[in-house]
């Protein structure tokens, strides 16, 4: 995507007017009007993305193909962005499926993941930007994604593994109970500072984060500011070790402020000339899309802030510079002839919705709306006012300001309910001048427990086209219905009493049954070709009774069951079954051979007996004579 | 007395035709049977399947996976192995037509939406088993490509290796290059 900058007059001309707004604080957003809006990119790649699942611009994107993938990485993705845009899709049949594959995955002893407790995260935000309460999950409702992904993430034997996969368990684990501010018991295993704690530990000298070593990268970064966010007006002091900043080990102490403003310098000197940020060597999307949304989190304006423009390019001039013709967005423009998944001509699905809940992030902070991890209800238009009103005077603040005028602005920030107070965006302002002022002020600390948020599954109506679609169903299920099956029934478990109610439960319910046996067939048939077909060498005629039967199960199958064995597993299969076949044939073609050669024998025999018996009587009749 | 001899012969005929084993195949069969034998026209690859850097790792090791039928004590999990490379063939094939010969366990995903196979564990060893920097990589004659293992076409004489890493790739010779 080449904007309209291709003229070097242009860019230069440009440039100056960006310079020019910069020195005489021109809010800069005007000259961002010719860029589309953070909102028509986001249904851009909303459209990109029904065309590659096979949907169409008006139907659905969570259609039954982009289903399949419930509870995945690219899966869950797509929902948290459509979900915090506001856009109505499939959530119901999202969310059925999505319950259904949970409680599969929790019978195993690993549940979610045996190490990855981002999994549990991904999927309970999914959930909650959804319309579903990640603590009710299952049929029963007693699977609570919260308590186990976070704050007890524990093994079998009580050790707590919530940083197995390192500083990433950290991270998306406090946004996880922040989501919805959820309470931590006081026996949890991890308490909200215990997350916290681990996230600043870890920061580099440079004032950054990174997977590993010591130079920072611009994604980990802009997550752990992500979770770090809605701590920025806490006036805790933490306490810790961190032998990146302190090789001897000894204890420092800072707030969280102090920790975000660091990385915030780092990520200003990190930013390329283009606007853009590079990770791994590269210059690309994503990375870009990380920075910005942790900057809308903490309420900077990408647009206006002088630290984050280079060159008069904003992070969301580079952004934008990753969109394809199609909508969807490309990974990096560098052509790599080793890497065909990030082709500069061809849409990336991590690129795209990575980008589509960034172009969320920055929609949601240019209207005033709850941050993109924050999903509690939206604030109240009285709400935001006070707010409004409290940044105001804070803007109006300097030195010179009085103390009791301090203490009047100070008073009103106090007055903002507790739980809000994260939305001021210059309260460090305020901190700093009660601070030379010498006025005391309180060790606020945001520790967010006001327990669950209460989401409420709201009583839904089985409408006509709900008990059509149940009727229409085939007699003859495929795994190709789970996905509507699943959002009838659990439609159906949960809407208001009509007639014929119980029949239509009675239907749905067995077909679900149906689903699940099939689908355990066809894992077990998988499960078995792996175990008794290989390897291929020792497949003798004693496995043709085995050969025969998977060979019988696999053709019971519907053929789009069929199709979810992998290649390699038909093959094999149609290899062994080819080759006991061939071999009965070789036994039964020895057995004629072995056959004739007896018959012809036994007629040598006879016929050497025969001779002989006549040469004897031959022999009596001369010597008779 | 003629007629006896001839018998004989087809008697030793059968016979022989019974003991050598000669089979009866249609040029389909026999084809399929015999796609993965090695002959002199075949075009190869050999792969193998390692986990040494568990062994200077043992500390991080997933207490329940330090046993050797996990971590064999050579870290070697699969020998330097020739197979027939079929027209087409990505390193994803190769690996998955070896662990099936071999019965070795493997999980993995592909993602229609990401249109890629990522592998998750060989014989039980998942990512992050030995630490947060832990999983496995592929090794195409000594390099490492930045592409997953179903988009990765092999050519004839490729030499795979499957590497577990207890640190992001740079334990078995695996650089990023960083800004």
């Amino acid at each position: 995507m080449k904007q309209s900058l291709s003229c070097a007059f242009c860019a230069i001309t440009l440039t100056t007017i960006v310079l020019l707004g910069i020195l005489f604080s021109i809010p800069l957003s005007a000259f961002a009007s010719e860029q589309k809006t953070p909102y028509n990119v986001a249904l851009e790649i909303i459209d990109w993305k029904k065309s590659n699942v096979g949907s169409t611009s008006d139907g659905y994107l969570l259609n039954d193909t982009f289903l399949t993938q419930a509870g995945t990485t690219p899966g869950d993705w797509y929902p948290i962005g459509l979900g915090r845009l506001g856009v109505k899709d499939n959530q119901d049949g999202y969310l059925a499926v999505l319950d259904d594959n949970v409680q599969k995955r929790y019978q195993t002893s690993a549940k979610l993941d045996k190490a990855k407790a981002t999994e549990w995260h991904r999927i309970a935000l999914a959930v909650l930007a959804s319309g579903g309460n990640p603590r009710r999950m299952g049929t029963n409702g007693d699977i609570d994604l919260i308590a186990d992904g976070t704050y007890n993430r524990v093994d079998a034997k009580g050790n707590g593994i919530l940083g197995k996969q390192g500083i990433n368990g950290f991270i998306w684990g406090l946004i996880a109970v922040d989501s919805m501010q959820y309470e931590v018991p006081q026996d949890a295993y991890y308490s909200r500072d215990d997350m916290i704690l681990n996230i600043l530990n870890r920061q580099l000298a440079d004032g950054g984060w990174a997977l590993t070593g010591n130079v920072s990268d611009p994604d980990m970064t802009g997550m752990a500011i992500q979770a770090l966010a809605p701590y920025y007006n806490s006036e805790k002091e933490y306490t810790y070790a961190n032998k990146k900043l302190q090789a001897d080990g000894s204890l420092i102490t800072k707030k969280v402020r102090t920790v975000i403003d660091e990385a915030i310098c780092w990520l200003s000197l990190a930013q390329n000339a283009d606007g853009g940020y590079s990770s791994w060597g590269t210059e690309n999307c994503e990375s870009a899309v990380q920075v910005a949304v942790a900057l809308c989190l903490l309420g900077v304006d990408i647009f206006t802030d002088a630290r984050f423009i280079k060159d008069g390019n904003t992070i969301y001039d580079a952004i934008m510079s990753f969109q394809n013709a199609d909508g969807g967005f490309i990974h990096a423009t560098v052509y790599d002839p080793e890497n065909p998944s990030s082709l500069p001509d061809k849409s990336n699905t991590m690129a795209s919705e990575q980008t589509l809940y960034g172009m969320v992030a920055i929609h949601r902070y240019q209207n005033g709306m709850r941050r993109l991890f924050d999903l509690r209800s939206e604030q109240s238009p009285a709400l935001k006012e006070q707010i409004a009103q409290v940044e105001a005077q804070i803007e109006l603040l300097d030195e010179s300001t009085s103390t009791l005028e301090l203490q009047g602005v100070y008073n009103a920030y106090w007055a903002i309910p507790s739980l809000e107070r994260s939305y001021v965006n210059n309260y460090a302002k305020l901190s700093q001048l009660l601070n030379k002022a010498g006025i005391t002020y309180y060790e606020e600390v945001m520790d967010f427990n006001s327990g669950d948020a209460g989401v409420i599954t709201p009583m839904e109506i089985f409408t006509d086209a709900d008990v059509n679609a149940t009727n229409s169903l085939p007699t003859v299920l495929t795994t190709e219905h789970r996905a509507e099956v699943l959002r009838l029934f659990s439609k159906i478990s949960n809407c208001f009493d009509f007639e014929g109610k119980q029949d239509y439960y009675i239907k749905l319910e067995k077909a679900k049954n149906a689903i699940d046996e099939l689908q355990a067939q066809i894992d077990l048939l998988k499960a078995d070709i792996k175990q008794h077909l290989y390897p291929f060498d020792s497949i003798s005629l004693s496995d043709k009774k085995v050969v025969q039967d998977i060979y019988n199960r696999y053709m019971a199958l519907s053929s789009y069951d069929q199709a979810q064995l992998e290649a390699s597993d038909v093959e094999g299969l149609l290899k062994c079954k080819t080759q006991v076949e061939n071999l009965q044939t070789a036994l039964i073609i020895s057995g004629v051979c072995v056959a004739v050669a007896g018959v012809a024998t036994a007629i040598v025999i006879a016929n050497v007996r025969k001779r002989k018996k006549e040469k004897a009587s031959k022999l009596m009749q001369e010597s008779d004579e | 007395m003629k007629k006896d001899l001839f018998a004989i012969c087809i008697v030793i005929f059968v016979l022989i035709l019974v003991f050598t084993g000669t089979k009866i195949q249609s040029v389909e069969d026999y084809y399929l049977t015999h796609l993965d034998d090695i002959t002199e026209d075949s075009q190869t690859v050999y792969l193998s399947i390692r986990c040494d850097t568990i062994l200077d790792n043992w500390d991080k090791l997933d207490p329940a996976l330090r046993q050797e039928k996990y971590v064999p004590q050579d870290g070697v999990i699969l020998q330097r192995t020739e197979y027939v490379l079929r027209k087409g063939d990505t390193v994803y094939n190769i690996l998955d037509r070896a662990i099936r010969h071999n019965q070795i366990q493997m999980e993995c995903i592909y993602s229609i939406n990401y249109a890629s196979t990522y592998v998750e564990g060989i014989n039980h060893l998942y990512e992050f088993s030995c630490g947060e920097l832990s999983g496995w990589m592929f090794m195409v004659n000594g390099q490492f490509p930045q592409v997953g293992c179903d988009r990765y076409t092999l050519q004839d004489g490729d030499e795979i290796i499957w590497c577990y890493t207890c640190d992001l790739g740079r334990d078995v010779g695996c650089y990023w290059e960083m800004s």
